[in-house]
């Protein structure tokens, strides 16, 4: 084969390169023509393979750890009575909150959510990004800013769409923040910022030197800015460090959801952030 | 034309990095299938095909991804470009530089990820692990460009001569 001639490599690169500096420019027209419709055509087909392909991978990872199963089964029907139990206590709660909040005229803080269920079809390809591709996009109401949960609380958000798809920024993104509190029964507030640091972690920072705080307590959204729900729950801490010359504490939060293993997300349709313009 | 030849294959590595391969890791080092695809274009048919491939990668990228789309076009441009080193400086019939040109790229490309990242606000607060980071993903990637060696063998033109 003739190695082409350096002028041709140099025009080849300086069209790649003209593509790309300009891709914010043309994606949007492209993009959601052509591109992101040929994503939509064949990411879905992901869900079908991955659904047959998950029973024989739990299969065959379960056959090597028949006892712990067993073990673990009988935990969680504990785990599921007191939850039970719990959950009747809640609903009473919650029945005696709303009389009190009607007595006050006060408006519910996070009214009834509408929820879309999306299946998790793909994953961020480049590095140091933590997101996940859904399989409901724009056609299906989707946009932009919408908060995106799983059963055990917050996932992140939607940061872009396509007719049949939507990426969502995961918490644990490096570019992702959210207004958090601890979630205390005494009335003490202690407040921070979660932000994500890529590889599954997630860490709360700005928390005042002064406040206890304490290994397995549950953080929750604050609802502070208003671009997430108040009372979402994002985690336990798992460590705390504190350092006496440092202004702030932090510390190291487990995320209530598994967001390695997401295959199904919730996305919830009527909160909408404000907007800042 | 040749270069058509290979959309099919650089669609088919971009499903499979996206849909199979993204939860897939060993110590945060992750197969970039993409860039290996175009690499081994760039070996086979030469740089021209493939820059003109790593374009349309970084176009299918950016759109499925959530970063700025530009990175992937930058990203992508040091693997189309490595054919373009000499013949003689380069022998694309030994294994070793096979998986060292692997292995560079995918260092070049996650470097190209997190300036540009961290240029457009992520905060990424890795700098003490990001050397470790970088050789991993590389490492990890020169391996898997193991089984492309046979492939570069077969497919090369032989003792091309660069002009």
């Amino acid at each position: 084969m003739q190695r082409p001639a350096g002028r041709a490599v140099l025009l080849a690169a300086l069209f790649s390169l003209v593509i790309g500096v300009t891709q914010p420019f043309w994606a949007s027209r492209v993009d959601g023509a052509a591109l992101g419709r040929l994503w939509d055509a064949i990411l879905p087909g992901t869900d079908a393979a991955g659904d047959l392909a998950r029973p024989v991978a739990g299969v065959l990872s379960g056959l090597g750890r028949l006892r712990e199963l067993e073990e673990e089964t009988q935990q969680l029907r504990a785990e599921l009575d007191r939850l039970r139990g719990e959950l009747t206590r809640l609903r009473e709660v919650e029945a005696e909150n709303q009389r009190l909040r009607e007595l006050l005229g006060a408006r519910p803080r996070n009214p009834n959510f509408q929820f879309l269920l999306a299946d998790v079809i793909g994953r961020e390809p480049g590095p140091f990004v933590e997101a996940v591709i859904v399989n409901k996009g724009s056609q299906d109401g989707v946009e932009p800013g919408m908060v995106v949960v799983g059963a055990a609380g917050l996932v992140g958000k939607v940061v872009r769409v396509s007719a049949g798809t939507a990426r969502v920024l995961l918490l644990t993104d490096p570019s992702s923040a959210v207004a958090a509190r601890i979630q205390r029964s005494d009335a003490r507030e202690v407040t921070g910022l979660v932000v994500g640091q890529g590889q599954g972690r997630l860490v709360m920072r700005y928390i005042a030197q002064g406040e206890p705080l304490q290994v397995g307590d549950q953080v929750v959204t604050s609802g502070l800015g208003e671009t997430f729900p108040k009372g979402l729950a994002i985690g336990r801490v798992a460590q705390v460090r504190r350092l006496d010359v440092e202004p702030f504490q932090e510390a190291l939060i487990e995320p209530a959801v598994a967001l390695g293993r997401l295959e199904n997300v919730l996305i919830i349709t009527n909160f909408r952030p404000p907007r800042l313009d | 034309m040749g270069v058509l030849w290979l959309l099919p294959g650089i669609l088919l590595a971009a499903w499979a990095q996206v849909a199979v391969l993204g939860g897939v890791g060993l110590l945060g080092a992750r197969p970039n299938l993409v860039l290996l695809t175009i690499l081994a274009a760039a070996l086979i048919r030469g740089p021209v095909a493939g820059l003109l491939l790593g374009t349309f990668g970084a176009a299918l990228m950016a759109a499925v991804s959530a970063a700025p789309g530009p990175l992937w076009f930058l990203a992508y441009l040091p693997a189309g470009l490595t054919a373009a080193i000499p013949e003689g400086a380069l022998n694309r019939q030994n294994p070793v530089v096979v998986v060292f040109l692997a292995l560079g790229t995918a260092i070049l490309f996650d470097l190209i990820f997190f300036v540009g990242l961290s240029a457009a606000g992520w905060r990424l607060d890795i700098e003490p692990a990001l050397g470790a980071r970088l050789l991993l993903d590389g490492i990890f990637n020169g391996l898997l460009a193991l089984p492309g060696v046979w492939l570069v063998r077969r497919l090369a033109a032989p003792t091309p001569a660069h002009r």
